[in-house]
C-alpha cells in the first residue's frame, strides 16, 4: 500500500479495492471513464457534464463521485470538465488498450507520434504512440490525449511526459524554460503595487538578497494579495540574477491574517 | 591583513545608520557591520511617527524638539531619496469631558515648551476628521514634525553613508571584540574578517546587550513589543496621525476586567496613520514578547479599539499584522554613552522613539567620539545611570 499523504495520489489497486474503478467486464467492453477523485471537496462538474447520467455526487457536494459504468459511454466529456484532472477514460476493448487524460501542457503532442507514456507518479513506463488529440473548443483549453499501451500496464499508465525527452534532458529543458534573466524590465511582476521586474532588478542590485530585501526596497508583495501571486516570480528572479539556486531562496515571511479580512469581523 | 578604521558601528538600523551618517559626515573613516540586510528588525516593524505629543515635560520635550528637527533637516535637506515624508500634523483624542481637561493640561505644558500646538473643539475636530465616531469629544492639535517610512529612510541613509565614504558590510556577523593591554577596543572581529578600530558603537537595539557582553558591559536594554494591522489601500481612513489621550489613564495597578482588562495586559491603546503608500497602520500594543509574531487576542483588541474611534473601519479590510521588539530601557529614556570600556559606546535602549531619536542619537555619539562638547546633558543618557 502506498500512503496517498506522500505520494499524493491512489493507485489501481488501491482504487479496486475502494470500490472505485471499472470492472474488468465493463473495461472490455469498450472505453469507460475512470474516476481516481479521492478529495471531499465541494466539486460536482463531473456530474452536471455527464449527459448520460452516469456519475453522481449528489448531497453533500462534498461526496465523492460515484460512476455507474451502465451508463457511461467513455466519451471524456467530463475528462475536460475535472478541475483537479483526476478523470480518464480507459478502454481495453481490442489487443492493444487506449488511455485518455488531459493534458494542459505546450507543445502538444501529435496523432501518430510516439510518446513516453509515464504513470500516476510521473515514472516512466514504456513509449506509446498518440491515436488522437483533441483541442475542441468546448474543451475550453484542456485538450485530451489518447495513446495506445499495451493492456497490462493500461491501468497506471496515465499521462506522458512533458517534452518527449528523457528524464535528465526534460529537466535541463524545463530549467531553461524557467529561466528568468531575459524577464523584459517592464513586465509588471507585483500588480497590487505595479511593481515591475526592472525594480526588482535595480534592488537585486543595489543589494537585496532575499525576497524579503526585495519587497523592503520595491514593496513587492506588500499590497492586497501579500505576495500571494509575485513572490514565486520575485524568487526566480532573485535565482536568476544572483545565481542562487531555488531551495537557496527562503520564502517570504507570511503575515496573519493571510487573506484579507475586515476589522470588522474581529468585533465578534 | 585587517583593515582599519576610526570607528565600527554595530547594527543596520535606523540607530546604527543614523551613527554611521553622522561619523563620516564628520570625517571619520567608518564601518558599519550588520548581521543580516539593512533595516531588517525593529526598525522595519514600527510606525514612523516623529511628532511631539507625549514626552514628559522641560527638558525631554525640548530634547525630543531638537530630534525632531535633526530628523527633519536629513529629510529635506541631506538625503537624496524621497522617504514618504507626511507633514500634516496630528490630534491626540479625547473621548469625553474627563479626558478633554486633562488634554488642555497636556496642551498647555507642551505650549510652555514652546511645542506649536491648540486644542480643537468637537466640531473642528469632525469637519477634519470626517470619519470619526460623532461623541469623541475633542483633541490637542500638534503642529510639528511628520511621518516617514522608515524603510525607505534606512536605505536612503545607508546610500548617504556610502556616498559619503562610508562602508556597509551587510550579512556579516560580530563573533567578538579584542581588547588591548589597556583595556580600551582593539579589534572588532566578524566572520568575514577582522577591523582594527579604537571606537566601536554598540547599535544592535534589542541585541545591544549580546554585544555589551563581549566586553563585559551590562546592558540593561530588553525587548519590549509592538503589534501594527495594516488597512487596504483602497480606503482612506484617517487624514493625519491620530491616537488617543485615554491610554495614559489605563494603570498596571488598576483592577480591570473584560475587553479593558485585555487592553491593561497587552498595552493597547489606538493610533492610525496614513502611509506614503496609501495604507492605513492601525497601532498599538506594548507588551513584553522576544518573538515577532502576531497573536489574535491583541489583533482583536486593536481592531475593536480602531472601531471605537472610526466605525467605518469596521468594513475596511486588514491586510498584514506585524509586530516589532522595542528596544527597552528601565527608565523609557535611550542610552547614548561612554562605558567603562575606553572605545566602547552604547547607542540603544530607544524604546518606541528610535526614529526620531536615532539622528540625534547618532550626531552626540560622533560628538562624544571627537571630544565635542554635547548638544544636550549627556547624563540623563548616561549607561551608569541605572546603578544608583
Amino acid at each position: 500500500m502506498s500512503d496517498i499523504t506522500k505520494t499524493g495520489f491512489l493507485n489501481s489497486a488501491e482504487l479496486r479495492e475502494a470500490g472505485r474503478y471499472p470492472s474488468e467486464e465493463r473495461l472490455a467492453k469498450g472505453p469507460t471513464a475512470v474516476i481516481e477523485c479521492c478529495q471531499n471537496i465541494p466539486c460536482n462538474p463531473c456530474e452536471t457534464a455527464c449527459r448520460f447520467g452516469a456519475i453522481t455526487v449528489g448531497d453533500p457536494i462534498t461526496n465523492l463521485p460515484v460512476l455507474d459504468e451502465s451508463k457511461c459511454v467513455g466519451c471524456g466529456v467530463c475528462i475536460t470538465k475535472c478541475p483537479g484532472l483526476a478523470i480518464f477514460v480507459v478502454d481495453k476493448s481490442k489487443d492493444m488498450a487506449t488511455v485518455s487524460f488531459p493534458f494542459e501542457y505546450l507543445p502538444l503532442p501529435e496523432k501518430g507520434d510516439t510518446v513516453k507514456a509515464v504513470d500516476r507518479a510521473g515514472q516512466y513506463v514504456c513509449d506509446a504512440r498518440v491515436l488522437r488529440v483533441n483541442n475542441a473548443p468546448a474543451n475550453d483549453s484542456t485538450p485530451i490525449v489518447t495513446i495506445e499501451v499495451p493492456k497490462e500496464l493500461s491501468d497506471d499508465i496515465r499521462s506522458i511526459r512533458r517534452l518527449n525527452l528523457s528524464e535528465e534532458d526534460e529537466k535541463a529543458e524545463l530549467l531553461k524554460i524557467d529561466d528568468w534573466s531575459a524577464v523584459p524590465d517592464d513586465l509588471v511582476v507585483c500588480r497590487c503595487e505595479e511593481v515591475t521586474a526592472g525594480d526588482i532588478k535595480k534592488a537585486i542590485a543595489e543589494g537585496a538578497a532575499t525576497v524579503e530585501g526585495i519587497k523592503k526596497r520595491t514593496r513587492a508583495g506588500m499590497g492586497l494579495c501579500q505576495g500571494r501571486t509575485c513572490s514565486k516570480l520575485v524568487s526566480r528572479i532573485l535565482g536568476s540574477q544572483t545565481g542562487m539556486k531555488a531551495d537557496e531562496i527562503k520564502p517570504d515571511t507570511a503575515r496573519m491574517p493571510i487573506k484579507p479580512v475586515s476589522f470588522g469581523v474581529y468585533k465578534e | 591583513m585587517s583593515k582599519s578604521v576610526d570607528a565600527v558601528v554595530i547594527g543596520g538600523g535606523i540607530i546604527g545608520l543614523s551613527n554611521a551618517y553622522w561619523l563620516a559626515k564628520r570625517g571619520l573613516s567608518v564601518v558599519l557591520v550588520e548581521a543580516g540586510d539593512l533595516v531588517a528588525g525593529t526598525s522595519a516593524r514600527c510606525d514612523g511617527n516623529n511628532y511631539i505629543c507625549d514626552t514628559a515635560p522641560g527638558e525631554i520635550t525640548q530634547t525630543m524638539r531638537l530630534a525632531v528637527s535633526e530628523v527633519e533637516n536629513l529629510v529635506k535637506n541631506e538625503l537624496d531619496e524621497d522617504v514618504d515624508w507626511i507633514e500634516n500634523g496630528m490630534f491626540t483624542l479625547a473621548e469625553d469631558e474627563e479626558q478633554f481637561e486633562q488634554a488642555k493640561k497636556q496642551c498647555r505644558e507642551k505650549q510652555e515648551d514652546g511645542v506649536k500646538c491648540r486644542m480643537v473643539d468637537s466640531r473642528e475636530l469632525h469637519e477634519a476628521e470626517p470619519h470619526l465616531a460623532p461623541d469623541i469629544y475633542g483633541a490637542i492639535e500638534f503642529t510639528e514634525g511628520g511621518s516617514l517610512s522608515p524603510i525607505l529612510f534606512g536605505f536612503a541613509l545607508g546610500k548617504k553613508v556610502e556616498k559619503l565614504g562610508g562602508e556597509i558590510q551587510r550579512f556579516t556577523r560580530v563573533t567578538g571584540i579584542e581588547r588591548n593591554p589597556d583595556g580600551s577596543v582593539g579589534k572588532v572581529l566578524t566572520d568575514k574578517g577582522d577591523i582594527l578600530t579604537k571606537n566601536v558603537i554598540d547599535a544592535a537595539g534589542v541585541w545591544s546587550p549580546g554585544i555589551g557582553k563581549m566586553v563585559g558591559v551590562d546592558i540593561p536594554v530588553t525587548m519590549m513589543k509592538g503589534d501594527i494591522l495594516v488597512a487596504e489601500s483602497d480606503v482612506k481612513v484617517s487624514n493625519r496621525y491620530v491616537c488617543e489621550i485615554g491610554y495614559n489613564f489605563l494603570r498596571n495597578d488598576m483592577k480591570l476586567d473584560g475587553e479593558d482588562a485585555v487592553r491593561q495586559k497587552y498595552g493597547i491603546g489606538f493610533l492610525t496613520e496614513p502611509t506614503g503608500a496609501d495604507n492605513s497602520l492601525i497601532g498599538f500594543s506594548k507588551y513584553p514578547g522576544t518573538d515577532t509574531g502576531t497573536n489574535f487576542e491583541v489583533t482583536r483588541a486593536m481592531a475593536k479599539r480602531a472601531i471605537r474611534f472610526y466605525p467605518m473601519i469596521a468594513d475596511v479590510n486588514i491586510i498584514r499584522t506585524y509586530a516589532g521588539l522595542r528596544p527597552w530601557s528601565p527608565d523609557h529614556e535611550p542610552i547614548i554613552s561612554k562605558t567603562a570600556v575606553p572605545g566602547f559606546y552604547v547607542c540603544s535602549g530607544h524604546c518606541g522613539s528610535g526614529i526620531a531619536y536615532g539622528p540625534l542619537s547618532g550626531k552626540l555619539i560622533a560628538q562624544m567620539i571627537l571630544g565635542e562638547a554635547a548638544d544636550v546633558n549627556m547624563d540623563r543618557y548616561n549607561l551608569y545611570r541605572f546603578n544608583n
